[in-house]
């Protein structure tokens, strides 16, 4: 089993693979967890910084893909994308339920801007991105930090901010376009 | 919300910042949008290479052994008789998926049409002597059928003929234990092609099943509005 997943991991695309999870094929599954669990468990440590939960969320983000390959559209984007997206997608619902529970410290959730965007900000580890970030405005950069990286939405960004939502989403437009011109999409290989 | 409102918010439906209710908007409407699926692209793009900027971090071993178990549990529970396994492929090239896919779940039903006779397929499903049928009632027209197997908690939905709910609308199925409705997903008619919805369920423990209209794509996390269709199950 082992080898034929190693040759798999040679063999293929993402897009070819997820083709093949659409169709209920365990070893392109296989090949699929050994590319991106890594990555996956990343953003949900880097998230939750709670092994446990990032592993619930990990296993949640590969059941989503084995049930939701046959809703990716090649057309609309890479399947690298897609499923960082996912991945993504889970680490911040997971990041949003923890904070809505009353376990979380009530200094967590009273904290001031400069903690919130400094917590968020630390979750940045990559050299690469870190500067990628250093080239956007000092708007653009907190905006996008506490969306991306602080699973804030735009509304609370707003509000801890004091400024109108459109400015929000204006400067997460822009930043997002900036870095996509200072940091274009890596290869698979570097995903880690 | 206009397609220009929605477009503005594109960029933080990429980086999951929406609130649910905003996020349930963009979906709807990128059903329908291919500029705005466009732009999601690359915004998705975007927010993929701020995915790396995470410290890198080695999932334990015991992680993937729980992964593929869980994935082969439900594969397995999929694993039925021949006739089974046919029906089933059929309704899973059918169901529809979560996620603003209705435009190339519509197209993907076009093709298959032509190539398989689906309703025969289900058929399979009916033949089979564990099985159970229900027929559901109520005010959405069409002829709609629910076959389970109480052993094995395999089920699938049958439906032809339905009505159309609406742009932006959704069927959504429910199980029904007591006054706890439990999704089992959602589903848009197709003219002249029957519907199927697989489910897997343990259906003793569900009194009916039943249909109610949701908003599109994902439906609702509860009912919304009473049932158009239901059906009684016999169990609990």
């Amino acid at each position: 089993m082992r080898g034929s997943t190693v040759s798999l991991l040679n063999a293929g695309d993402d897009e070819a693979l997820l083709a093949r999870v659409a169709q209920a094929d365990p070893e392109a599954f296989e090949a699929l967890y050994a590319r991106y669990s890594g990555p996956a468990y990343s953003i949900a440590m880097g998230m939750l910084r709670d092994t446990i939960r990032a592993q619930e969320v990990t296993q949640d983000v590969f059941l989503a893909i084995w049930r939701g390959a046959r809703a990716f559209d090649p057309a609309r984007g890479s399947a690298r994308t897609w499923i960082l997206s996912v991945a993504h997608h889970k680490s911040v619902d997971a990041v949003r339920r923890a904070r809505r529970s009353p376990t979380v410290p009530l200094s967590d959730t009273i904290a001031g801007d400069v903690d919130v965007i400094e917590e968020a900000q630390a979750r940045v580890d990559a050299g690469h991105v870190r500067r990628a970030l250093e080239a956007l405005s000092a708007e653009q950069r907190v905006a996008l930090v506490l969306a991306y990286y602080g699973g804030y939405t735009q509304q609370e960004i707003a509000q801890r901010l004091g400024v109108p939502l459109g400015t929000i989403k204006t400067r997460i437009r822009d930043g997002l376009l900036r870095l996509r011109s200072v940091l274009p999409a890596p290869a698979p290989e570097t995903a880690r | 919300m206009t397609h220009d409102e929605i477009r503005e918010s594109i960029p933080g439906y990429a980086l999951h910042a929406l609130a649910p209710e905003d996020a349930r908007d963009v979906e709807a409407h990128l059903a329908t949008c291919a500029e705005c699926q466009r732009e999601l692209g690359v915004f998705e793009d975007a927010a993929a290479s701020l995915a790396i900027g995470f410290a890198p971090e080695e999932p334990p071993a015991a992680l993937r052994r729980r992964v593929l178990d869980a994935v082969r549990s439900r594969r397995r529970t999929g694993a039925l008789g021949v006739g089974w396994t046919a029906a089933l492929a059929a309704a899973a090239a059918l169901i529809v998926v979560l996620a603003g896919v209705a435009l190339s779940l519509e197209q993907r039903l076009g093709a298959l049409t032509a190539r398989v006779d689906s309703e025969t397929q289900a058929l399979a499903l009916l033949a089979d002597p564990a099985s159970r049928l229900v027929t559901l009632s109520g005010s959405a027209g069409g002829r709609v059928r629910f076959v389970f197997d109480p052993a094995t908690g395999r089920g699938a939905l049958v439906a032809t003929g339905l009505r159309n709910p609406g742009s932006d609308l959704v069927y959504q199925l429910w199980l029904v234990a007591g006054a706890a409705p439990h999704s089992a997903g959602v589903f848009r008619p197709s003219s002249g092609t029957p519907v199927i919805v697989a489910v897997g369920a343990d259906f003793p423990r569900y009194q009916a099943v039943a249909i109610s209209v949701e908003r599109g794509p994902n439906g609702a996390a509860r009912p919304s509005a009473a049932p158009v269709l239901v059906g009684k199950l016999g169990g609990g």
